[in-house]
């Protein structure tokens, strides 16, 4: 294999495919990189309606947002008995409890009496407490309190237990399921779970979580990131270490993964590039520094950038690092699992995207980056989540780190997107049929949902 | 010095912040322009630039300061190889 062979498909990239790149690890490749799912699914227009109609956003508060499996948030921001977690989407606000040690409970986030949010922010609780009146329900929401009953006689209290929404867990995430009649959460994470066994997201910790809200529908931020294909335009720094069009995008039942190598040339790349340049690119470097890490004669990019990464993980991935193999140190191995979570995959501090519409705003909506973790040792507390002012940019969370750069970059894009849709003459957008595959497989599973042709 | 070269056209991008924020960009044919991290043109006499990089540019932190960014343990995060050696 060489990285300038020409294409053996001519509907994909010319060069090496994902697949040859992995027959290329210096350690065995685990079966899921191996694994292929769908490759062509989904509808390949969008109309510009589903991003800037409001009817079309009335009719995802009800087809999506009250039926399917979401994340609230993860374990470890409710840590204690009593500690709560308010999850606001659209116009929704679920109510999320650690009512026990190991039971979390979730109740919609509205006071029975005169309606008013129970709580509006997350915080420690000794009982659910209207801050209006004083109606008090206990942790698994029974009534405990009704001050003044006298003057509610006419109120059943046994018909006053807080209504619930259904909760269940996977990876260290509380999901939230407004639906009675949905189907059980691990029928809907279905192979998922096989995909993420080799890197337990249950045994990380969110170290960073920054949000931001954007001034654009949700499915337009979150799009921005299901795909490696903007990357030529929009991070051209990365294409000398950046496979971007060798990525492999696989669908599945209600989850989607691409997988992007690193340390390996854009087929973009119009010179050859030493083993060096690779490198370097890869590590960031900029022209006139000295090279982090280097790479010996004969030797390639990759590996050494793998052993590199392996070193910093093994003070808390341990001796295991020795057995993973250098896609799973290195590559971009993105999922998304629908409608709007996008955890990443492999073996180094793994970011976690989140999307939904801000308040009850189809034009804008809130973006949310989280760092899981491995850590050895006692659990460390969760990160807080910090939030972006409306005058504060990415740069302004430095525990991003380079990332805030990145972000900053494909904020170039995010709000012009909705600018430029109410624009489009043709009154839809047009995907590629492979590199796009994540969002054709959203909106397959979209279109259902919301009962659209 | 933070600046690197358009893996493409080969036009380099340098951080020079005078004004804050901005970059010098220097054509294969030595043509230069400055431009904020938009690509929004300042002065000079090269007029166009690649948005892309200036903004990578523009926003980028020499390696000294992201290996001390990179010291907090919580934001051993996304490729942070700076300060790790084989």
């Amino acid at each position: 294999m060489t990285r300038t062979e020409q294409r053996t498909r001519a509907d994909r990239s010319p060069g090496p495919s994902y697949q040859d790149i992995l027959d290329t690890d210096t350690h065995e490749v685990p079966d899921i990189l191996r694994m292929k799912g769908i490759e062509d699914i989904g509808p390949l227009e969008i109309p510009t309606d589903w991003y800037l109609s409001r009817d079309v956003y009335e009719r995802e508060k009800q087809r999506i947002w009250r039926r399917r499996w979401q994340v609230a948030c993860r374990e470890e921001d409710i840590p204690e008995v009593g500690d709560s977690w308010v999850y606001d989407v659209a116009d929704l606000s679920i109510l999320v409890v650690r009512s026990a040690s190991d039971t979390f409970k979730a109740f919609y986030n509205a006071c029975l009496h005169r309606g008013r949010s129970l709580r509006d922010l997350p915080g420690r609780i000794n009982n659910i407490q209207c801050p209006f009146h004083g109606f008090t329900w206990s942790l698994d929401g029974a009534p405990t309190r009704l001050p003044c009953d006298w003057d509610f006689g006419h109120v059943d209290i046994s018909e006053f237990h807080l209504p619930e929404v259904r909760v269940a867990t996977w990876g260290g995430f509380i999901f939230i399921n407004p639906d009675p009649a949905a189907e059980p959460l691990a029928d809907f994470i279905g192979g998922l779970d096989h995909q993420f066994s080799r890197w337990p997201l249950e045994q990380r910790y969110k170290s960073v979580h920054v949000a931001k809200v954007i001034n654009t529908n949700w499915k337009l931020a979150q799009e921005a990131f299901m795909e490696s294909y903007h990357s030529i335009t929009t991070h051209p720094e990365l294409l000398p270490s950046l496979g971007d069009a060798n990525s492999q995008y696989d669908a599945f039942d209600n989850f989607s993964r691409a997988i992007s190598p690193t340390a390996f040339p854009s087929p973009h790349m119009t010179r050859q590039l030493t083993e060096q340049e690779i490198l370097d690119s890869a590590a960031f470097k900029w022209d006139d520094e000295e090279p982090m890490l280097v790479v010996p004669d004969g030797a390639t990019a990759r590996p050494i950038l793998a052993a590199a990464m392996r070193e910093q993980f093994r003070q808390s991935l341990g001796a295991t690092v020795d057995e993973l193999s250098d896609a799973e140190m290195v590559d971009a191995i993105y999922y998304s699992l629908y409608p709007n979570l996008h955890p990443w995959g492999g073996c180094s501090t793994l970011i976690t995207y989140r999307f939904r519409p801000y308040r009850d705003d189809h034009q804008r909506s809130v973006m949310e980056c989280m760092y899981l973790s491995p850590f050895s040792g006692t659990r460390p507390p969760a990160a807080t989540v910090h939030w972006l002012g409306d005058d504060e940019n990415w740069l302004a969370a430095p525990e991003l780190g380079l990332l805030a750069n990145v972000f900053q970059q494909d904020m170039i894009n995010l709000e012009s997107m909705h600018k430029g849709l109410r624009n489009n003459q043709r009154k839809k957008t047009v995907l590629g049929r492979y590199q796009e595959l994540k969002i054709r497989h959203f909106y397959s599973i979209y279109c259902r949902d919301m009962q659209l042709a | 010095m933070v600046a690197l070269r358009h893996p493409l056209s080969g036009t380099v991008y340098e951080q020079i912040n005078d004004p804050p924020g901005a970059v010098r960009v220097v054509g294969k044919d030595g043509a230069e322009g400055i431009f904020d991290d938009s690509a929004r043109y300042l002065s000079g006499e090269r007029r166009t630039a690649d948005i892309g990089m200036c903004r990578w540019v523009s926003n980028g932190i020499s390696t000294a300061d992201r290996a001390a960014m990179m010291a907090d343990p919580r934001k051993g995060s996304w490729r942070a190889v700076g300060e790790v050696g084989p």
